[in-house]
């Protein structure tokens, strides 16, 4: 293996255990959701049995909706599934062949957006449009702001590509974090519930369709193909904790990755899961969801902080 | 008398006779009208001058009596704060040849859904009503068969005559959408059919189709004992079962001449404020859960569940039914109940300032239900709105002080705080039921304290006196209902109508969301929080 590089069966097992590990995170969510409101909560592993049941289930479609609404919910996971690729789990190098950096998991997700919108249109179904008009109302003030957070940070370390991103910074580099980081760091964690469709921009437990986002365009799926939708999510969910901890917190083995070099990574990259996991879970249980009208307020204040990290990253 | 002021300035405004009489209690009085077309004269009067509100319209068929026609009833209460407990009715006698009433709509926005039921299910036509389509009856549905005519009979099946779609009202233009939604919706409620026409979230028109569990109770309670009829009155409604049960059993003990116990007086109190607890503590919850603070949905639930055992351990249902019955109460409360029932009211209360105080300090939560939803004053008592969402726009009526039932009659009744608030908004309708939530468990420690040894029921002899009217007012949880219940010769049930707080309310619901955005409107319906069995029947 080529030093500082990374084998490419790494990035495959960071990928698969990406899409595995994705619904545990919703489940452990939903967990202390669930204890910091009193419940007893569902087990960490219903998502897990929620996905095997509507993969067992027939489908019904739309009497409205097109051929082409069937492959929405495969390619939809594909291109989930594909950004997590570019995500660094176990590793803190970039892997051998060029693939793709932030830039390409970011337009990844956007693309995985658009066909869920694009899907939840076709159906026909009042509900799905509307979602998918809000959904598509909302992205543009959060994915332009994700891209300046992620150029803040790529500023400082010349590459774009996540796993070099992460190299080059090394793990001390969290010891002397400057204002651009902080603020960039903020804005991101303004911007994660509107990424992850969570309060207080959007609430993915509601059964109120009036009210809904990104779950008003799942309405018109039904069993495998909501199976693969729901596990888009999760994925999307947890390739986006995941492209804030290789922003932020890099941590991994960089010059080999022997076994045990990549439990620590692995171990390494739970916690940071962890930690944002809780913190999703605390804001959820702490406020309501916002009215609709303030949602760019609220994306306003992500926007100043990305803006001023940029600008002093570049000043 | 003021009553004699009242009948002459009612014969000032019409051209026929107004024959006036006391009925159908001591207090009240009815008006036979000798033309129908003075009736929007005389209501103008009613309203305007007496400042009345509509309380319930009845329609009955006669025909098969001496007097061979339809009736139409319409029955108003006077809402001036310190108005006595009143009931003015306007009786007017309609030809079964050509069934028709000019409609009051116009004027009287509250008599809408009244005269669209009445032309449904009595074929009587509300001349110049504007809105004359369908109400109560659905598609499919033959012509021409008009279920509470007594001619009707109730165990018939009826063949399903192909429809045309029903022509909800809707807006038109440029970039207008239409959302349908319902009637089976994701949660458990009931089903209603909501037609939104919106521009972007803007909401332009909501017109709320509802009557699907419409289960002809009314018709089904005809003809049979009044002791046996009121069962199926208690259970219009799971979440009223008290309120209906004792509106019922008032209107019943009227016509029997009977009064309850004193003891059974405080027991159907308690049971009522009981209910309302449960119902305002849940109500809280799912405002919560309509703005998705999920802290208080949780709270709010586990809050109404720990009531609702309550509930369980003294009537053996979650609903207390059975607990008030004709002629008094079925159940005692016992010493160890009443302990029992202290402890947990205390932790309600306890459990209550903390969900509220969470609210209130919550300014994600506060934002959400400030200026949501807003229903003026005005448009409160145009459309005769009841209950808490009355009282949340400055209307204050609450029937326990304004036709006082249970022990509210007594000779020395406990004292009553009516809550109210000026703004209208979802924030309101929370802190009005809030504040009755602690009013309630006040109210019930009173009665407690009231409760001294003695009889639990009075005797109802069968056959009870026919041909006589019995109307009662319950305040239940959502406000007053009105209970009009009339015997045959053979003392058993003629007529049986219930006129429900969420009947009344419903309009008031589709006016609220107007001022508010589509995803905002399950927080509107939910501050409302009205039934949809009880409007049905």
């Amino acid at each position: 293996m080529m030093s500082g590089e990374i084998s490419v069966v790494i990035v495959l097992l960071d990928m698969a255990l990406l899409v595995l590990i994705g619904p545990l995170v919703t489940g452990i969510i939903q967990k202390i959701k669930a204890r910091l409101q009193c419940r007893q909560g569902a087990g960490v592993l219903q998502p897990y049995r929620d996905i095997r049941k509507l993969l067992r289930k027939g489908t019904v479609q739309a009497d409205t909706a097109s051929g082409f609404f069937r492959s929405i919910p495969v390619l939809v996971l594909a291109a989930t599934v594909a950004a997590g690729a570019l995500v660094p789990v176990m590793r803190a190098a970039p892997p051998v062949f060029p693939m793709g950096d932030a830039i390409m998991l970011l337009g990844l997700l956007a693309l995985a957006r658009f066909l869920t919108a694009l899907g939840a249109l076709d159906a026909g179904g009042a509900f799905g449009g509307m979602g998918a008009s809000r959904e598509m109302t909302i992205a543009p003030l959060v994915e332009p702001v994700l891209m300046m957070v992620v150029f803040s940070t790529a500023l400082a370390a010349g590459t774009t590509e996540l796993g070099a991103l992460a190299a080059h910074r090394g793990t001390s580099w969290i010891l002397s974090w400057r204002a651009a980081d902080f603020l960039g760091f903020a804005a991101m964690l303004v911007l994660l519930p509107a990424e992850t469709g969570r309060i207080p921009v959007d609430n993915p437990d509601t059964h109120l369709e009036l009210t809904m986002l990104h779950e008003g365009m799942l309405l018109e799926h039904s069993g495998p193909g909501l199976g693969c939708m729901l596990l888009a999510s999760h994925a999307r969910q947890i390739v986006t904790l995941g492209l804030v901890s290789a922003l932020f917190f890099p941590f991994g083995p960089t010059e080999s990755a022997g076994a045990m070099g990549l439990l620590l990574g692995a171990g390494a990259f739970a916690v940071k899961i962890l930690v944002l996991a809780g913190f999703l879970a605390l804001v959820e249980s702490s406020y309501a969801k916002l009215r609709l009208f303030r949602v760019p307020q609220y994306l306003g204040v992500g926007f100043v902080c990305a803006l001023t990290a940029l600008a002093l990253r570049i000043l | 008398m003021a009553d004699t002021a009242l009948v002459d300035a009612l014969q000032v405004g019409a051209v026929g006779s107004v024959i006036a009489e006391a009925g159908p209690r001591p207090k009240d009085l009815t008006v036979r009208l000798g033309r129908a077309s003075d009736l929007p004269a005389v209501v103008a009067v009613l309203i305007g001058q007496f400042s009345m509100a509509l309380a319930t319209v009845v329609a009955t068929d006669e025909t098969a009596t001496p007097d061979g026609d339809l009736k139409v009833r319409y029955i108003f209460e006077p809402i001036a704060p310190g108005a006595p407990d009143q009931f003015v009715t306007l009786l007017v006698s309609v030809d079964p040849a050509r069934p028709e009433v000019p409609s009051l709509t116009t004027s009287l926005p509250a008599a809408n859904w009244h005269e669209r039921e009445m032309q449904d299910l009595f074929g009587i036509v509300p001349v110049g009503h504007p809105d004359p389509r369908t109400l109560v009856l659905h598609d499919g549905w033959p012509r021409g068969i008009f279920p509470l005519r007594k001619a009707f009979d109730g165990a018939r099946r009826v063949p399903v005559e192909p429809a045309e779609e029903f022509p909800h009202m809707v807006a038109e233009g440029e970039g207008v959408f239409e959302i349908p939604v319902g009637p089976i919706h994701a949660g458990i409620i009931e089903p209603g059919h909501f037609r939104f026409t919106s521009v972007g979230e803007t909401v332009l028109h909501l017109d709320a189709r509802l009557f699907y569990t419409h289960r002809g109770l009314e018709k089904r309670m005809e003809g049979l004992s009044p002791l046996d009829a009121f069962y199926v009155a208690e259970r219009i409604c799971g979440v009223c079962s008290v309120a209906h049960g004792l509106g019922y059993c008032e209107a019943l003990e009227q016509i029997a001449g009977v009064d309850a116990p004193q003891r059974a007086r405080l027991i159907r109190s308690i049971a009522l404020e009981l209910e309302r607890l449960y119902n305002h503590v849940g109500d809280v919850g799912n405002v919560c859960a309509g703005a998705a603070f999920h802290y208080g949905t949780a709270t709010g639930l586990r809050l109404k569940e720990r009531l609702q055992q309550m509930n369980e351990r003294i009537a053996g249902n979650r609903f207390l039914r059975g607990l008030v019955i004709p002629g008094g109460a079925n159940l005692d409360l016992s010493d160890d109940l009443l302990s029992d029932l202290a402890a947990t009211l205390r932790d309600t209360l306890s459990g209550l300032d903390d969900l509220m105080g969470r609210i209130e300090a919550n300014p994600s939560v506060v934002d959400r239900l400030d200026d949501t939803g807003l229903l003026q004053h005005q448009a409160a008592i145009d459309l005769a709105v009841a209950g808490v969402a009355a009282r949340a726009s400055g209307v204050d009526r609450d029937a326990r002080r304004d036709h006082p039932h249970g022990a509210f009659r007594d000779s020395r009744p406990p004292e009553l705080h009516v809550v109210t608030a000026t703004e209208g908004d979802a924030m309101a309708r929370v802190t009005v039921r809030a504040e009755e939530v602690r009013e309630s468990i006040r109210l019930v420690g009173e009665l407690v304290r009231r409760l001294e040894p003695g009889p639990l029921r009075g005797a109802i002899g069968e056959p009870v006196p026919g041909g006589r009217i019995g109307i009662s007012a319950i305040e239940s949880p959502r406000g007053e209902a009105v209970h009009w219940l009339r015997t045959d010769a053979g003392g058993r049930v003629e007529r049986y109508h219930l006129r429900s707080p969420s009947y009344h309310n419903w309009p008031a619901v589709a006016l609220a969301a107007e001022t508010a955005i589509v995803p905002d409107f399950p927080l509107v319906n939910k501050s409302f929080e009205l039934c949809y069995s009880c409007t049905d029947r």
